[in-house]
C-alpha cells in the first residue's frame, strides 16, 4: 500500500521527499532517502519496464523547496561572513513558504482521501514541509558554516530563508472563489487561506481546483537569508551626580529638551567599545529619579537589551573595560555590570513595587526653623501617607489616592541657615518624596509641612539607597565608594 | 569620585527668597471676563508647567476684598451636575466632566446671604474640585494659591495658548 501511494504520488509530479512526507512515517531519514526506499521497496522500477522517466519538473506540492537542486542552491546563497559576524556557536533555520503551497497540499491531500481511504483512516498528518526541509538542510548547512545545529525551542541564532513563487498570487486567486462570503481585502495570507479551505466543502474545492494538481512552471526563488539572534541582556547599577540631566533622552515638541541623558551616556560607550549600534539598545531600570535628582550610594539597577546581538558573550574584562570607559563621565558612574537572563529581568520591575529606597533632602521652611519643629519630625513616628496623584505627573498619570509608608524619618537643622533643614527619609516603593515634603496643596497628607505647621518646600533631593539586591554585586578591586 | 554633599550641591545665593510652591511651578493669569459693575468676579488660573491649570479668585474678587466669611462652598450646580460626584478612569481621564469657559464650577455661599458663581474659565475637563473646601470652604481666602485652591482642570490641549493668551499677566492684573 504505501509502495502504491508513494509512486502514485511520484506520477501526479510529486518529489521523492513529498511523496515520502505522506507516507506518515516519522522515522524517514530525510538525509538518506534513497536507503529509505530501498529498505521498504517502494519503488517499482526494478520490478517493471520503466514507463516514463521522470524528466525533473518543479515539485507540484513543495515547488522545488526540497529538491536537490534548489536545496543546494540555497545552502550556496548563504553568506559565510554574514554569519561569522555572529559569535554564536549553533544555528537554526527556518523558511517561509509561499501561501501556494498550502492549496496544493490541501488538494493531495483531499485527492489522497479518496484514493486510498483505507490507509488514510484519521486525518492525514503528513510530515510538514517546513519540518522535512529542515531536516534535508540542516546538516548541510552545518557542514557549510561549521557550527551545529540546535532546535529553535532553545537556539538563540537563527538563519531565515524566505522563498518566492512567481505565480503565487495568480495560484492562490482561486481562494475567493471558495470563500463562504465575498471577503475584502487580501486573501493571500497564510491565516485567511487556511482558514477558508477549512470552511470549504471537498465537493465545491474539487469543482474549482482540478485534480491532478498542475506542474508548476516554475520553481521557487531564494528571495532572502536573514541572519537573526534573540535578544540579550547586560545588567548593572548607576549612579547619577547631576541635577541637570534626565534618564532617558528628553525630546519636547520633537526637540531634545537636554543635551544628555544617563541612558545616552551609557549607550554612546557601549557603543564605541563594542561597536553595537545605539538602534539596537534597549534601557529599562528600577524606577527612576527626576532630572534634578542625584541617585547616590549603589545606585539604581538598570538593563539594557541589546538587540539582534553579533557579539553575545563578554568577559568580565570587557565589562570592566565598558565600566571605566562609562565612567570617564562626570556625571554618571555605573558598576556590577554583568550579563544576565531574560528570566531574572522581572525582579527588576518587582524591586520597583516592592523595594524601600532611602533618600536626602535639604528642605526650606517660609519662617526660620526650629529646635522644636525637628523634634516634632523625629518623634512623629512611622508615617502612613494618603498621596493623591501629583499634580506634577496628572498629566500623564491616572488620578488615585494611594497609602504610602514612610518607615523612616530624620531631621537636622543646617548651621547657619535659618530656613533650612536636612532630612533623612526611608519610604516604601512609590512614594512621591517631594510631595511629601511639601503637601501638594493638601493633596499628600500627612506632609512635612502639616507635622511642622509652616509652608515647607523641598530644594534638593538624593537617593540615597534602593533596597534591591539585583544584579549581583561583582567584586571589582580598588573601588571608590561613593557616598 | 567624592561627590559634593547634598547641602554643596545647590546653589544657596539663589534662594534668598522663599518661594512658594505654587509659584516656583505656577504661571498666574487673570481672567477679568466675568467681572461686571455690580460685582467683581475675577479669578486667577494658574498653569503648571504641564499645563494643568488651578483655579482660585483673584485678589479683587468681591469675596476677598471684602473678607467675607464663606458658609458653605456648594457643587450642585444644577439637578444633574454634582461636581463632586466627578470621576475620572486612566490617563486619558475617561469620564471626567466636560467644561467650557463658561461653566460654573461651584457657588460661594457667604454668611451675609451673597452666592458667587466661580467659573471654570478654560475648556477642558474636570481633574478635581478641592475636597479641603467642602469641611473648610474660608482655605479659599486663606490660601488661595495653595490648600484653598478650588479645581485642577486639564485644559484642551489645542486650545491650550489661546486660552492663556486670552487672561491678564499678574502685572498687568495689578495695574487694574
Amino acid at each position: 500500500m504505501e509502495s502504491k501511494i508513494y509512486n502514485y504520488l511520484l506520477d501526479v509530479g510529486c518529489c521523492k521527499y513529498c511523496s515520502l512526507r505522506y507516507l506518515q512515517d516519522r522515522y524517514v531519514d530525510f538525509s538518506n532517502i534513497n536507503e529509505y526506499i530501498e529498505k521498504k521497496k517502494l519503488s517499482i522500477i526494478d520490478t517493471e519496464p520503466v514507463i516514463k522517466q521522470h524528466k525533473p519538473n518543479p515539485c507540484c506540492l513543495c515547488l522545488g523547496l526540497l529538491q536537490d537542486s534548489l536545496i543546494e542552491d540555497t545552502v550556496n546563497r548563504i553568506v559565510i561572513s554574514e554569519v561569522q559576524k555572529y559569535d554564536s556557536k549553533v544555528f537554526t533555520c527556518s523558511i517561509s513558504i509561499p501561501s501556494a503551497t498550502i492549496l496544493r497540499e490541501h488538494a493531495i491531500r483531499l485527492d489522497l482521501r479518496q484514493k486510498f481511504a483505507e490507509f488514510y483512516i484519521d486525518d492525514i498528518e503528513e510530515i510538514p514541509l517546513n519540518k522535512a526541509w529542515k531536516l534535508i538542510i540542516k546538516d548541510k548547512i552545518s557542514e557549510k558554516l561549521g557550527i551545529n545545529f540546535e532546535n529553535s525551542d532553545i537556539c538563540n541564532f537563527s538563519i531565515n530563508v524566505t522563498m518566492d513563487y512567481a505565480d503565487n498570487r495568480q495560484e492562490v486567486s482561486v481562494v475567493k472563489e471558495l470563500a463562504e462570503k465575498a471577503k475584502n481585502g487580501d486573501l493571500i495570507g497564510r491565516k485567511s487561506i487556511l482558514s477558508i479551505l477549512s470552511n470549504c466543502l471537498a465537493h465545491k474545492f474539487h469543482d474549482i481546483v482540478k485534480a491532478p494538481l498542475s506542474i508548476p512552471s516554475v520553481y521557487l526563488t531564494c528571495k532572502q537569508i536573514e541572519c537573526k539572534h534573540n535578544s540579550i541582556y547586560m545588567a548593572g547599577r548607576y549612579c547619577k551626580f547631576s541635577r541637570e540631566l534626565s534618564q532617558s533622552p528628553w525630546i519636547v515638541d520633537g526637540i531634545k529638551a537636554m543635551e544628555t541623558s544617563v541612558e545616552e551616556i551609557i549607550f554612546e560607550q557601549i557603543h564605541k567599545v563594542f561597536g553595537i549600534p545605539q538602534t539596537n539598545l534597549k534601557f529599562s531600570s528600577s524606577g527612576r529619579e527626576d532630572c534634578d535628582v542625584r541617585c547616590l550610594g549603589k545606585g539604581r539597577p538598570f538593563y539594557i537589551e541589546i538587540l539582534d546581538p553579533k557579539k553575545t558573550v563578554f568577559t568580565y574584562d570587557e565589562f570592566r573595560v565598558l565600566e571605566s570607559s562609562i565612567n570617564e563621565s562626570t556625571l554618571i558612574q555605573v558598576r556590577d555590570l554583568q550579563s544576565v537572563q531574560r528570566s531574572e529581568l522581572c525582579k527588576i520591575k518587582e524591586g520597583e513595587q516592592l523595594k524601600t529606597k532611602d533618600y536626602l533632602a535639604v528642605c526650606v521652611t517660609k519662617a526660620a526653623i526650629t529646635q522644636e519643629q525637628i523634634d516634632k519630625i523625629n518623634n512623629f513616628g512611622e508615617a502612613i501617607l494618603e498621596q493623591k496623584t501629583p499634580i506634577r505627573v496628572l498629566h500623564r498619570r491616572p488620578l488615585a489616592v494611594r497609602k504610602k509608608r514612610i518607615f523612616r524619618m530624620e531631621a537636622r537643622l543646617v548651621p547657619d541657615k535659618l530656613n533650612l533643614f536636612e532630612l533623612s527619609l526611608e519610604t516604601e516603593a512609590g512614594t512621591y518624596v517631594k510631595e511629601f515634603v511639601h503637601g501638594d496643596f493638601g493633596r499628600t497628607k500627612p506632609s512635612i509641612g502639616d507635622i511642622i505647621d509652616d509652608e515647607v518646600d523641598i530644594i534638593a533631593l538624593d537617593v540615597i539607597a534602593i533596597h534591591l539586591d539585583w544584579p549581583e554585586e561583582i567584586i571589582v578591586p580598588d573601588r571608590n565608594e561613593t557616598s | 569620585m567624592i561627590q559634593p554633599k547634598i547641602i554643596d550641591s545647590i546653589n544657596l545665593h539663589s534662594l534668598n527668597k522663599f518661594l512658594s510652591v505654587s509659584d516656583r511651578y505656577y504661571k498666574h493669569k487673570y481672567c477679568v471676563k466675568f467681572t461686571s459693575k455690580e460685582q467683581n468676579l475675577d479669578q486667577r488660573v494658574s498653569f503648571h508647567t504641564n499645563r494643568i491649570c488651578m483655579i482660585s479668585l483673584g485678589e479683587n474678587h468681591t469675596v476677598m476684598k471684602n473678607n467675607k466669611k464663606i458658609l458653605k462652598i456648594n457643587c450642585s450646580i444644577d439637578n444633574k451636575i454634582n461636581r463632586l460626584l466627578n470621576a475620572t478612569s486612566g490617563k486619558g481621564k475617561r469620564g471626567a466632566q466636560k467644561l467650557t469657559e463658561n461653566s460654573v464650577l461651584c457657588y460661594i455661599e457667604c454668611e451675609d446671604g451673597d452666592i458667587y458663581p466661580v467659573y471654570s474659565c478654560v475648556q477642558g475637563k474636570l481633574l478635581e474640585i478641592n475636597e479641603h473646601l467642602i469641611s473648610n470652604p474660608n482655605l479659599l481666602i486663606t490660601n488661595p494659591v495653595s490648600k484653598g485652591y478650588i479645581a485642577l482642570i486639564l485644559p484642551t490641549l489645542n486650545l491650550y495658548e489661546s486660552i492663556k493668551n486670552s487672561m491678564l499677566d499678574a502685572d498687568e492684573y495689578s495695574k487694574i
